[in-house]
């Protein structure tokens, strides 16, 4: 099997993974989203496991969510109500948006276990004073990390965490540079399910095989199709399905910004003689996802994406009831036909239901490309 | 569609009729201001208004123009006109309503009485996603500045720390350094006054929720509603504290005389979630089987259910902070659920009725917790059912009447067994 | 003492007639264009097929979309509470009912006879029967065998549209591709189902779950209305009359009370 089948498979089967983790005594704690430090949890001894859900219809959770609360949401309370996520040791949710508090609240009322921990993160981005409130929140979070490890972090152990996680970034920012071929070496569905992977994978395994990976790809033969090169954004997306539907109808997906993908990777932790003050600046000057602040330089940001990788034109899923992202897809669609880049803008279901509908309106706007 | 009639609500108090002159006039102000060359500000989010009234700023808030809109049955024109600027229909309606307002060309002769366009934005994320994005569309419509104040969650229940107190404070300090700059001067003396004014009218709303716990009702929710106004909007002011004060007397005579919105009460019942505000005498609908709504907790926002001995006029940022952070709807729902739980008790309520606003992405998520919560604790049952308070369109009278209906059907039958 | 009940729905009318707690009759009717003249026709079939005079029933109460045009009776009592004490008749047992109808659905939690808890869902006609005569139309199969068909299919056609009208228009276009029959009437029968099991979710149904209206006696409904709620469900030998039933047997509490 080449590595990116071991990497898919590890992410659709990570039961080996984890029951090897636990057989050494160490402990396995959930996070969502990526504004949760990584790092501290591995400082910890501990591995930070990103949750993910899965394309199915929303059952149990319906019952405790109302139906128009985000699909991501209610699909993530459905396994956690199917006792998916009891091998978790904790979670960690962070403040991002209202589904995800909801999450925080109906998790520690109803599910319980794990224990369900939230970082309160300003969402003023690039702001001294959010920095000063957020050095203290993320104190206070590593002292609860430390007691649900049993371990002190220190210092070195925080450091050597980043270092390890930037060497992960890095590696993906370097696969990604294999995109900007016209044709890119990887596909769409191939780039999300390798950084699914590698969120997942502890990372001293991950790097391991992302360096495979890149040796591999290097070797591929350009692949004999060209076409409208395409960024895709919006609301989060765990499953490859939507971007595959883009390749089909003979978009080549160049780019993503997505929190499933270049959010997670794309700046690097800086140095600084203080890890956990380096933690504070990372996530406070990180300005990618829709529900921070300011918009400006998530903007700026998504068109250094569009330029790096030559994109002609943009895909925006949005997830439905995905309340950030709706408000700003109409904003960015025309800051972005002012720069005569076109966008088309979908609300797309979790689930994935109406997937008919949703090629055809793309195979449109490809052919309108 | 609507389907079925709608009616303005029936009010019951003569103060009540007060703060409604008070609402036109406070428009009028705001209009007058305009008329002056004063920048207008526009205001999205609970930020604590007593930092505008300090500095004199004229503000319009989003919370409250979409209410007044709707009550002429045009919230459903305005929705119509953002989801043309390619708004989602599954964006709140309040939001939509604002920014349909906003893209209209001429404005409608009912609007023109209320409007003034910004020069200035001060917007915020508490309570909600959507006030934390929504006034960006403004912004780039009429081209003004905002200034956005970034409020931490509560994830620590009644007790705030420091760091996020000082956090928010800080906020509401540049906020003001930021309106400062546009002409609107800060004079301690008068943030300071505006704390203890604030503090004072939070103490007469929960005199005047006091007697509202009398048996029978002295007021019910359409009262409540437009007496809401100086709670939410007025804090900081004088005339707020002068409305309150008349409220009060008028309350305390009611009560002194038992007189009650209805003679006979068979059910008293709780109203959690946005009221139909195209449609206020849906609140008066109960009252002919004998069942007054005598609490909506809408009238708890902006402070009406946190211990106003906290608020310090000598640190007027902190304690604005500390009242904002506490707030029943700044998530996370401990301090929302054990409010409900609360008044579901001192107001002796037998029932809640709960409503889903599809489009809104704070309260109706969190309604199972409420709904169990109330439950348990007070043995009382909450029924649960969609209604969108502001646009009308989404309004179905029969369905939402057979819901009441049979709600109120068996509550009835479960106080005949005991 | 004989007592009356009377269910006036969009499409049927139904009357029972309640002798001391026993069944001694029912009926059924359309209900066309007049709630008022529907409700006398079914209440006068019932009472001739008991063997009865018009004047021997003491006390009637009406029920259903079209009871306050009931001239028969002033008094009325909601679907809801008519449903539940219909059910608790027939099973004393009785946890939960889900009542579908041709233009409603309502699900209820019973606690010994007791509303604890209810949902109800009137305004998208996607769950219920009006959807599914429709479907029968554009299939041209008869409505009564749709539920016996749809369980012959092997293949998993999903109908994703929640809504009726994107629903059709989802139909329309399988039939286009020649996708048979059986398995689009699957596809349709699941989707009312999932509907149906989204709104019973709601209030969390503990003990028997009873299946009543017009489209209870759908068993391809019924059969993934099963599936997803994991238990069997109970549907009654006459599922439309129980609301009516229900009527009748609050008549009886009345007069008892006086």
């Amino acid at each position: 099997m080449n590595t990116i089948d071991t990497m898919r498979d590890t992410l659709h089967n990570p039961e080996q993974l984890v029951a090897d983790w636990k057989a050494q005594g160490k402990k396995i704690v959930g996070y969502r989203c990526i504004y949760v430090p990584e790092e501290i949890i591995w400082a910890a001894g501990m591995w930070p496991y990103p949750i993910f859900g899965t394309p199915e219809a929303i059952t149990q959770a319906d019952s405790y969510f109302q139906p128009c609360t985000c699909e991501f949401i209610r699909n993530i309370f459905d396994h956690a109500l199917d006792g998916k996520f009891n091998f978790l040791d904790g979670l960690v949710l962070c403040n991002t948006c209202d589904a995800v508090r909801h999450l925080y609240d109906m998790w520690i009322t109803y599910i319980k276990v794990p224990d369900c921990h939230i970082i309160n993160n300003p969402q003023k981005m690039y702001d001294e004073s959010g920095y000063k409130y957020y050095c203290v929140e993320l104190k206070r979070f590593k002292s609860e990390m430390e007691n649900l490890s049993g371990n002190g972090i220190s210092d070195e152990s925080l450091q050597s965490a980043i270092n390890l996680h930037n060497q992960t970034r890095g590696l993906l920012k370097e696969l990604y540079s294999l995109r900007k071929k016209d044709p890119p070496l990887i596909s769409g569905g191939e780039a999300l399910d390798i950084v699914m992977a590698s969120m997942l994978m502890p990372k001293d395994k991950c790097n391991q095989q992302l360096q495979q990976l890149i040796a591999e790809v290097k070797t591929r033969e350009s692949p004999k199709t060209r076409g409208p090169r395409i960024l895709i954004t919006g609301s989060i997306i765990d499953d490859p399905t939507l971007i595959q539907l883009v390749e089909e109808v003979g978009g080549v997906v160049v780019a993503d910004d997505l929190c499933t993908t270049t959010k997670y990777f794309w700046q690097e932790v800086g140095q600084n003689k203080d890890p956990l003050d380096a933690l504070s600046r990372y996530n406070t000057e990180r300005c990618l996802c829709s529900c921070m602040h300011p918009p400006e330089r998530r903007f700026d940001y998504l068109w250094e994406l569009i330029e790096e990788f030559g994109a002609n034109g943009v895909i925006y899923f949005n997830l439905k009831y995905c309340h950030p992202f709706l408000y700003e897809a109409a904003l960015f669609r025309e800051k972005l036909a002012a720069k005569d880049i076109p966008t088309l803008i979908l609300e797309v279901d979790h689930s994935l239901s109406g997937l008919g509908q949703l090629r055809t309106r793309i195979q449109a706007f490809i052919e309108m490309l | 569609m609507v389907t079925g009639a709608t009616a303005p609500g029936k009010k019951s108090l003569q103060t009540t009729l007060e703060i409604s002159r008070a609402v036109k006039a406070y428009y009028g102000g705001v209009q007058a201001a305009k008329q002056e060359g004063k920048p207008i500000v526009w205001s999205y989010g609970l930020i604590p208004r007593e930092i505008f009234h300090a500095v004199g700023a004229p503000v319009i808030y989003l919370e409250h123009l979409p209410l007044l809109i709707s009550t002429k049955q045009l919230s459903g024109h305005y929705c119509e006109i953002a989801e043309e600027e390619g708004f989602s229909r599954d964006v709140c309606a309040f939001h939509r309503c604002f920014i349909g307002c906003a893209a209209e060309e001429e404005k409608h002769p009912y609007l023109a009485k209320f409007w003034a366009p910004p020069d200035l934005i001060v917007a915020s994320n508490l309570p909600c996603m959507s006030e934390s994005k929504s006034f960006l569309y403004a912004a780039n419509h009429f081209n003004c500045p905002y200034f956005f104040i970034d409020a931490p969650i509560n994830i620590w229940g009644k007790e705030i720390p420091d760091y996020a107190v000082e956090y928010y404070a800080g906020q509401l300090g540049e906020a003001l350094d930021f309106l400062g700059g546009y002409g609107y001067r800060l004079d301690w003396a008068k943030l300071k006054e505006a704390v203890a004014l604030s503090r004072r009218l939070v103490y007469l709303w929960q005199e005047i929720d006091g007697y509202r716990k009398a048996i029978p009702a002295p007021m019910g929710v359409v009262d409540g509603l437009t007496c809401a106004f100086p709670l939410i909007q007025l804090p900081g002011t004088k005339f707020g504290v002068e409305l309150y004060e008349r409220l009060r007397d008028e309350i305390k005579e009611r009560v002194e005389n038992k007189i009650g919105v209805l003679e006979e009460e068979k059910l008293r019942l709780l109203w959690m979630g946005v009221p139909p505000f195209y449609n206020v005498g849906l609140l008066n609908y109960p009252e002919q089987y004998g069942a007054i709504v005598v609490k909506s907790f809408v009238e708890y926002l902006a402070g009406g259910a946190f211990d106003p001995a906290i608020m310090d006029p000598e640190k007027p940022l902190e304690s604005l902070a500390t009242k904002a952070l506490v707030d029943i709807v700044n998530p996370t729902y401990k301090n929302m659920i054990d409010f409900d739980v609360q008044i579901a008790k001192d107001f002796s309520i037998d029932g809640q009725i709960a409503l889903v606003k599809r489009s809104c992405g704070l309260i109706p998520a969190a309604l199972r917790l409420v709904k169990d919560a109330v439950y348990q604790e007070v043995g009382i049952p909450t029924t649960i059912f969609d209604l969108d308070g502001m646009d009308l369109r989404e309004y179905d009278d029969a369905a939402t009447k057979a819901n009441i209906d049979a709600f109120i059907e068996t509550l009835l039958a479960s106080k005949r067994r005991g | 003492m004989i007592t009356g009940g009377i269910d006036v729905g969009s499409l049927t009318a139904k009357a029972v007639i309640l002798e001391n707690g026993k069944i001694l009759s029912s009926s059924l009717s359309l209900t066309g264009d007049s709630s008022n003249e529907a409700a006398i026709k079914v209440m006068e079939e019932a009472i001739k097929k008991a063997g009865l005079s018009s004047g021997s029933v003491q006390y009637i109460v009406s029920t259903g979309a079209g009871k306050k045009e009931v001239a028969l009776t002033s008094e009325q009592a909601t679907e809801v509470m008519c449903d539940a004490k219909g059910a608790q008749l027939l099973y004393p047992q009785v946890g939960g009912v889900i009542d579908i109808g041709a233009e409603s659905c309502r699900v209820i939690k019973c606690d010994q006879g007791n509303v604890v808890d209810f949902a109800m869902n009137d305004k998208c006609a996607a769950g219920t029967g009006i959807f599914l005569d429709a479907m029968a139309k554009a299939l041209e199969v008869k409505p009564e065998e749709m539920g016996e068909l749809s369980l012959k299919s092997t293949q998993n056609i999903n109908i994703t549209s929640m809504c009726a009208v994107f629903a059709e228009s989802e139909v329309v276009s399988l039939i286009h591709r020649k996708v048979d029959k059986v398995d689009i009437l699957k596809g349709i029968h699941k989707s009312i189902a999932t509907r149906v099991y989204g709104l019973a979710n709601r209030i969390r149904i503990e003990g028997d779950a009873v299946v009543i209206g017009g489209i209870a006696k759908n068993v391809g409904v019924i059969a993934f209305l099963e599936e997803m709620m994991k238990r069997k469900v109970v549907v009654p030998r006459d599922p439309q009359i129980v609301g009516a039933l229900g009527a009748a047997i609050i008549a009886r509490e009345r007069v008892m009370a006086k």
